[in-house]
């Protein structure tokens, strides 16, 4: 059977004349597809056949002539009045129709972003009784610490102690390297930048993942098996989507250490999911992509990539099991930790917008940060119905005579505002047509800005219809009340007379000045906000973060002796175009950190006082141009404990003068007894997100994780760049064949920490264009009722000898002091969301008067632009024209 | 300019409709221009164009039975009226005058 919902939809299009045959040809035509082009192809094509039948010619006559009651007779005359008037003021309709649709797509555009953000991970079924353990810390220097990272048994504790609940531990590696052996028996190599984690058997149990082949219960048990996701096993096994399962019992090789079998495929994971995992191995053998793993049976090593995820019994709170878990954390932590740790439960729909911890996309987005999204569409909406209402009524005097006919022939008030909101209401689902296609526009230009690509989906979302149908109506109902009110509530002997004079108008004139400021009110909040935003944003890219960031590309090492390493150095120097090469933990502001306590002669263990341990090599300070300020480099030799240590930790330490912390001696992690020996300028270790650090070089052999190279950019040519790169990748593949090169820059490295703010950065400019654009709209309305109000002032004025820029001088006041008006209302707003955003960072721009200043003059210009052609117009206009009609 | 004048798939039409004689409905006027002429028409088109036949007087149309295949709709059967029939002459004879005046060579 063809879909019923699109017959029902060309039967309520169809003239009813033509309905019965033009649906049977349908039908057979239908049925023929299906036949030969099997079902779901014909159901394809059908709604391309029911699309082109939606045609003049075809569909019904807009207005019906048969004359059943004078009540079609009327709804005939509403609507033929309508159309003439949009016929006859063309602008207007246009601006009319164009502001409410800016305002409809905006609004649908906002509300699919913020379902769409809210919807993550909830098609899991037990999606409100899961929960990720987390731990709240109360630290004596920062406060309340959240991490999300735990110990490899706590879930089969939670298994354990309490009944009902299940649980199990997640590991993320997020990258990896994958070997695949083809027919030819050749290894194949394919870097994986996301998705790779490892889960206990419960894992499927507790979380909802399509198998398209395997048995979820089973399918982890087995040291060694691995589950991948469809496009993973198309990938490594040249297979077409439908033959995936062939996948099952093939072997994989996981960062050239560990082998698995295939025990399951499962469908690809949902785009709005959290839980992003695409290779899914058995929680023993992490070991492949986890050094440190051990048996997994440590309670002290803790690890932000290992997760503990538990599923609450059916009638069993969170709270309540919350309430259990300090006697717990003593029983497996010990009295200590459990003075100044606690566990805490994250239900999964928080995983999305929780920014105490991360999750494994991350990509987090708050709810205050929807918050204000929403507001900002609810402000689009007003300032769309605000024009409407502008210009509406500066029609309406326009309209005074159909107004004075109509009431003299005995029409009553409400049949009139009945007429005026049905318009209105009419009108905005004409926007909303429009509206659409913005919407559609809208969508494509914020796919790199979100990250993700949506659709109108109306005809197969009933809440996304039933939204839009709500909207189009309160749109219409909201911006159509007033002029409504205003054009049923004339005089019907004025309005014959067409004695519409200012002064009775002078109440409603001073109301749409006031519409007009909220309008501007609305524009500049919103382009003080983007300035600030975009100035952070420049700030975070380009700030001083205390080193060198230019022309450096880093690359993951794998596991290797201190030999090869050291082999690989000496290579990778003597290449041309290496400026200079260093071996180390990671590059000065990076994610992976390892942190440990300090204590020593000045710092008492209580004070908990941790350090940021970065493991490098002797060439490290000065590739990356760290200031030494005190003491010497580090030395060629490993394992020597000696420590270069930042400026910030020497003054933990209580020295004054870096100079005195020189052979100052303190022990890390409880056992590293280290010396300092030189001392650097403070550098950002982490984003400008958070505090500066306390940071120790050292030149220890372990940990060496990452190859960086200093590129001679000395021509300024990008293709030398590209050689140099190719030349380090050609030794790369002969030192390290079974090993993919692979590396990035470390100036993008580091942008990338900031997506998020790039992202609102970005959102607030669109949508500041686009109240700005609204804003204009109603602006020129407003100037284009003055102008009609004043056509006789300026004609008298002319005559009596005023000059066209004095006139023009009458329209530029009036908006001068609006904008200003609107300024002196938007300052303290704008000044107080945006403080508020900026406090959400440790380091940031000042809120300068210039951001004010320059938003100030921008919405000046843009308004004379707007207003300039109207104003010009109508002081040039020739006085005889305006004069004579009296 | 004559009163009967033809669009180009009008024109098709009319004649598609001639062949047929008596079984022009929807569908069959659809596949035999397909089937003829190689080309693709939707059903939006033809519909369309039909309607517009009729309304011009062209065409003539009556329901016909229902079938099964059809979910029980009837078909509606379209015949040339008299005035289609002038039409499709007028337009034939025009067509020949131009062919006859073309000078033979040209074409060769």
């Amino acid at each position: 059977m063809p879909p019923e919902f699109l017959l029902r939809f060309f039967r309520w299009f169809c003239n009813p004349g033509y309905v019965e045959d033009i649906e049977g040809d349908l039908q057979e035509i239908f049925q023929r597809d299906t036949s030969s082009k099997g079902e779901k192809r014909a159901r394809r094509l059908f709604i391309l056949h029911v699309l082109k039948l939606f045609r003049p010619g075809i569909i019904r006559p807009f207005i019906r002539i048969q004359n059943k009651s004078t009540r079609y007779a009327m709804l005939k005359n509403y609507l033929l009045t309508a159309f003439r008037n949009m016929k006859r003021e063309k602008l207007f309709a246009v601006m009319n129709i164009t502001g409410l649709a800016i305002g409809i797509g905006c609004g649908l555009v906002i509300y699919k972003i913020i379902t769409y953000e809210m919807s993550f991970d909830s098609y899991h079924q037990n999606y409100s009784q899961l929960y990720r353990v987390i731990a709240r810390y109360q630290h004596p220097q920062y406060g309340t610490v959240y991490n999300e990272g735990q110990v490899h048994p706590l879930a089969e504790a939670f298994r354990n102690d309490f009944a009902g609940v299940n649980a199990t531990s997640t590991f993320y590696a997020r990258e990896g390297q994958i070997t695949v052996t083809n027919e030819k028996g050749d290894p194949e190599r394919f870097r994986e930048y996301n998705g790779i984690a490892y889960a206990e058997p419960e894992f499927f149990k507790m979380f909802d993942f399509n198998f398209i082949a395997g048995d979820p219960k089973k399918a982890l048990i087995n040291r060694g098996s691995a589950v991948i996701t469809s496009s993973l096993a198309q990938k490594y096994f040249k297979l077409k989507p439908n033959e995936v399962s062939q996948a099952m019992g093939r072997s994989i090789v996981v960062n050239n250490s560990v082998n698995f079998l295939i025990t399951g495929v499962i469908e690809d994971t949902k785009p709005n999911s959290d839980i992003p995992f695409t290779f899914i191995g058995d929680y023993q053998s992490q070991t492949a992509s986890n050094p440190y793993f051990r048996e997994g049976t440590a309670w002290d090593e803790y690890n932000s990539d290992t997760n503990t995820w538990i599923q609450l019994p059916e009638g069993m709170t969170a709270e309540s099991l919350e309430a259990q878990l300090p006697a717990f954390m003593v029983k497996y932590s010990g009295k200590e930790r459990a003075s100044f740790a606690n566990y805490v439960l994250q239900p999964l729909k928080d995983l999305h917008s929780d920014q105490r911890v991360r999750n494994y996309n991350k990509r987090q987005v708050s709810t205050s940060m929807l918050g204000i999204l929403a507001v900002v569409g609810l402000f689009l909406v007003i300032s769309a119905c605000i024009n409407f209402i502008n210009m509406s009524t500066a029609q309406a005097i326009k309209r005074a005579k159909e107004i004075g006919v109509r009431k003299s022939l005995g029409v009553k008030r409400t049949q009139l505002v009945n007429q005026f909101l049905g318009e209105t209401i009419f009108i905005s689902f004409l926007a909303s047509i429009v509206g659409l296609m913005i919407a559609q526009v809208l969508f494509v230009l914020l796919e790199n800005i979100l990250g993700y690509q949506l659709h109108v989906e109306i005809f197969r979302n009933i809440n996304e219809l039933l939204f839009l149908v709500g909207l189009v109506i309160t749109i219409g109902l909201l911006s159509g009340f007033y002029p409504a009110m205003v054009m049923a509530g004339m005089n019907p002997i004025k309005a014959l007379k067409n004695n519409m004079n200012t002064k009775s108008a002078s109440g409603l004139l001073s109301l749409r000045r006031s519409l007009v400021v909220l309008q501007f009110v609305i524009s500049q909040v919103l382009i003080i906000g983007t300035i600030v935003a975009s100035r952070q944003m420049d700030f975070f890219l380009g700030g001083d973060v205390g080193f060198d960031r230019e022309a450096i590309i880093t690359t993951k090492l794998p596991q290797s002796s201190p030999e090869k390493l050291s082999a690989l150095k000496t290579v990778m120097q003597s290449q041309p175009g290496v400026e200079q090469v260093t071996l180390a933990v990671a590059s000065p502001m990076a994610q992976f950190r390892v942190n440990n306590g300090i204590e020593s002669s000045k710092i008492r263990r209580e004070d908990l006082v941790d350090g940021n341990l970065k493991t490098v090599d002797e060439d490290y300070i000065e590739l990356y141009h760290l200031q030494l300020i005190a003491g010497r480099n580090l030395p060629e030799k490993k394992g020597t404990l000696e420590a270069v240590v930042n400026r910030k930790l020497t003054k933990v330490m209580g020295f004054n003068n870096p100079e005195q912390a020189i052979g100052e001696k303190f022990v890390y992690s409880g056992d590293m007894n280290m010396t300092i020996i030189g001392v650097v300028e403070d550098f950002h270790s982490v984003s400008l997100h958070s505090d500066l650090e306390n940071v120790i070089l050292s030149n220890l052999p372990w940990n060496i994780k990452e190859m960086a190279i200093k590129i001679n950019t000395g021509s300024g040519n990008f293709s030398d760049i590209q050689a140099t790169i190719n030349h380090v990748k050609s030794e790369w593949d002969k030192l390290y064949p079974e090993t993919v090169f692979d590396y990035s820059f470390l100036d993008q490295t580091i942008a990338r920490m900031y997506e998020n703010e790039r992202r609102t950065s970005n959102l607030f400019q669109i949508f500041s264009a686009v109240a700005i654009f609204i804003g204009c709209l109603g602006l020129y309305g407003l100037v284009s009722y003055m102008a009609n109000q004043k056509t006789k002032e300026i004609g008298i004025r002319k005559v009596m000898g005023a000059s066209t820029t004095s006139i023009f001088g009458i329209f530029s006041k009036e908006m001068v002091i609006l904008v200003i008006i609107a300024f002196v209302l938007s300052a303290p707003i704008a000044w107080y969301v945006m403080d508020n955003w900026l406090r959400g960072f440790k380091y940031q721009v000042s809120l300068s008067p210039l951001f004010f200043a320059v938003a100030l003059l921008m919405s000046l210009l843009i308004a004379f632009i707007t207003i300039g052609y109207k104003a010009i117009a109508a002081s040039k206009a020739n006085p005889v024209d305006s004069l004579r009609s009296e | 300019m004559s009163k009967y004048q033809l669009g180009e798939f009008e024109e098709v039409v009319l004649l598609t409709v001639a062949i047929l004689n008596g079984d022009a409905y929807g569908v069959a006027i659809i596949d035999e221009i397909e089937k003829r002429l190689k080309r693709k028409v939707s059903l939006g088109a033809m519909q369309t164009s039909l309607r517009r036949l009729e309304e011009k007087g062209f065409l003539k149309s009556e329901f016909g039975e229902a079938t099964k295949m059809r979910g029980g709709k009837r078909k509606r059967f379209f015949f040339l009226t008299k005035l289609g029939k002038t039409a499709l002459k007028e337009a034939k004879a025009q067509r020949m005058g131009l062919w006859n005046a073309v000078p033979e060579f040209v074409l060769n």
